[in-house]
């Protein structure tokens, strides 16, 4: 049985979502969202043309669940979808405008990339602290 | 006969004496638990005879000279995700209810080196995320202000069974379990700071950056809260602390950078059972974690490079400050039918930021409602600097007296 339709919902919270960061594409006329991705376009868009899905239907929600192999009570299932704007709205907030350089988890970060504080802090600990320990033959 | 509230300092201070019996104290508790635990539902399993066991143990070895700290014929209650070494371990969970650990998690092996009695495990949120639920094989803890209330999560348990903030245990605990466990390849390998000995210190001078639009405008906290805040904003100041309003990121993009890295991990660790046995968990925490399922390879990449950003954003604010201080909560903890299964998405997490940064952050009583509810703002610090937490933490509480009021009605 398909999920009931329902329409994502925002919150104050979480504005401004998608909504405003990845409208439906209107060049083309029709949504990405068809074949489950936008296209975004917007000045105020932090990622500049991100491709990031959005609005997904009930039906894509479920199709995403039984993909994931997840056997959701039906009950369950419209709730669940009602709730997928949630991740849509967190999932537009983590895009930015970066360099790839900009990987996840750098303790060396690239040349030219700022430094990250606090790990670079606590090189400087160890470094000091390894570096105290050493006796003179050793250094 | 014990009284019914002492701090771990007291009496740890009174076993060291001799002035008190760790078996008496265990009794009392042991009594106590029976009295209440029947409204609260803080404990989900009491070891009972296991505690006067190790109370009769602790001290035989105490009275023969042996005395460890202050930790030393304490009783103690341990959160349901804790390993224990041939106790039930379930995360409050059906999927878990048999798993039964082979070892003790290293924080508890510390806390029973360092002498602390096990009183039994305490309910949480289901694997610490899903609550508050009542699916679960065991009810949710609740509220000792306010038995129609949530206690706020996922130490739920703990919550109800402590009720009192009181920084000086605090730091007891933590100097028992801090340190290098090299199982753990994410434990920093640095020294233990003698946390109890930064409490002796003033907290004057303290250079505090005040994150307002946290609770102002990104999730709104109701007037006694800010009331409390700023009660306790003058109080610091009052200690001769300087403190000036400070602006970072949106709390939205902390909630969500924190979310989506904590839905992804939790997912991963869960896809299997969630597959095969997804009605065995509780309603609350399946469907968050089939939201999980909608989160991509990129978002997951994505938040960890925002995560990245934020920690060097907080690292660079707080470069002449010593400490943060914003909201821990929005309002006094609500009812339970206040809380919906898809809360943590609704409003953006106040405790979240620092879960992200990893920041040392401590939630501390600023007051009450008229209803009499407690209130809490938080303390934040440096990466690994919790002796300053700790410090302005203990200051705060002995400048007030919100730490002498307990828990009344409706309990006996």
């Amino acid at each position: 049985m398909a999920i009931a339709s329902a329409e994502p919902k925002l919150t104050p919270y979480f504005a401004p979502s998608m909504r405003t960061l990845y409208p439906r594409h209107p060049f083309i006329g029709f949504s990405f969202a068809t074949f489950g991705f936008t296209v975004s376009e917007t000045l105020e868009d932090k990622g500049e043309h991100i491709v990031k899905t959005q609005g997904m239907t009930a039906a894509e929600v479920e199709a995403a669940l039984a993909r994931a192999g997840l056997k959701i009570p039906e009950r369950e299932k419209p709730e669940i979808a009602a709730a997928a704007h949630f991740i849509e709205e967190m999932a537009a907030r983590l895009r930015r405008k970066r360099t790839m350089a900009a990987e996840p988890a750098h303790i060396f970060p690239p040349p030219g990339e700022p430094p990250n504080a606090v790990i670079q802090a606590d090189l400087r600990e160890t470094t000091k602290r390894v570096l105290g320990s050493l006796t003179a033959r050793e250094e | 006969m014990v009284p019914d509230f002492l701090t771990i300092a007291e009496a740890g201070a009174l076993i060291a004496k001799r002035d008190l019996s760790p078996v008496e104290l265990t009794q009392s508790r042991l009594a106590r638990i029976e009295r209440l635990d029947g409204q609260l539902h803080s404990f989900i399993r009491v070891l009972g005879d296991q505690a006067l066991a190790a109370a009769r143990e602790a001290e035989a070895e105490i009275m023969a000279g042996r005395w460890r700290g202050p930790l030393h014929g304490i009783p103690i209650g341990l959160k349901d995700i804790y390993e224990t070494k041939r106790v039930p371990t379930t995360g409050h969970s059906k999927v878990m209810i048999d798993h039964v650990p082979q070892a003790d998690a290293t924080s508890v092996r510390r806390l029973t080196e360092a002498g602390a009695i096990m009183l039994g495990k305490l309910a949480t949120h289901e694997f610490a995320f899903g609550g508050p639920s009542f699916d679960l094989p065991w009810p949710p803890a609740r509220n000792p202000w306010d038995t129609t209330r949530f206690t706020g999560g996922s130490s739920s348990g703990t919550g109800a069974a402590v009720a009192a903030g009181l920084v000086q245990d605090c730091a007891i605990l933590l100097q028992a379990m801090a340190g290098h466990d090299p199982a753990d390849p994410a434990s920093a390998d640095r020294p233990v700071p003698d946390y109890r000995a930064s409490l002796a210190r003033e907290a004057k001078g303290l250079r505090i950056g005040l994150i307002r639009h946290f609770y102002e405008t990104d999730n709104q906290a109701n007037e006694a809260t800010r009331q409390g805040i700023a009660s306790a904003v003058k109080v610091f100041e009052d200690l001769g602390c300087s403190v000036r309003e400070l602006r970072v990121s949106p709390l939205a993009d902390w909630a969500a950078c924190g979310i989506v890295i904590m839905l992804s991990e939790a997912y991963a660790i869960h896809e299997v059972t969630l597959r095969e046995r997804f009605v065995d968990y509780g309603e609350a925490f399946r469907d968050r974690m089939a939201l999980a399922a909608l989160i991509t390879g990129a978002d997951y990449v994505q938040a960890m490079r925002l995560r990245r950003e934020l920690m060097t954003e907080l690292a660079k604010a707080m470069t002449d400050l010593d400490l943060v201080i914003t909201a821990a909560a929005p309002s006094e903890a609500p009812t339970f039918d206040a809380v919906s299964k898809f809360a943590i998405f609704e409003r953006p997490s106040l405790t979240m930021p620092f879960n992200v940064t990893g920041s040392p952050a401590m939630s501390v009583c600023c007051g009450y409602t008229e209803a009499g509810l407690p209130l809490a703002f938080q303390l934040v610090g440096k990466p690994f600097d919790e002796p300053t937490v700790l410090k302005a933490a203990h200051a705060y509480e002995h400048a007030t007296s919100w730490r002498a009021i307990r828990p009344r009605a409706p309990l006996p």
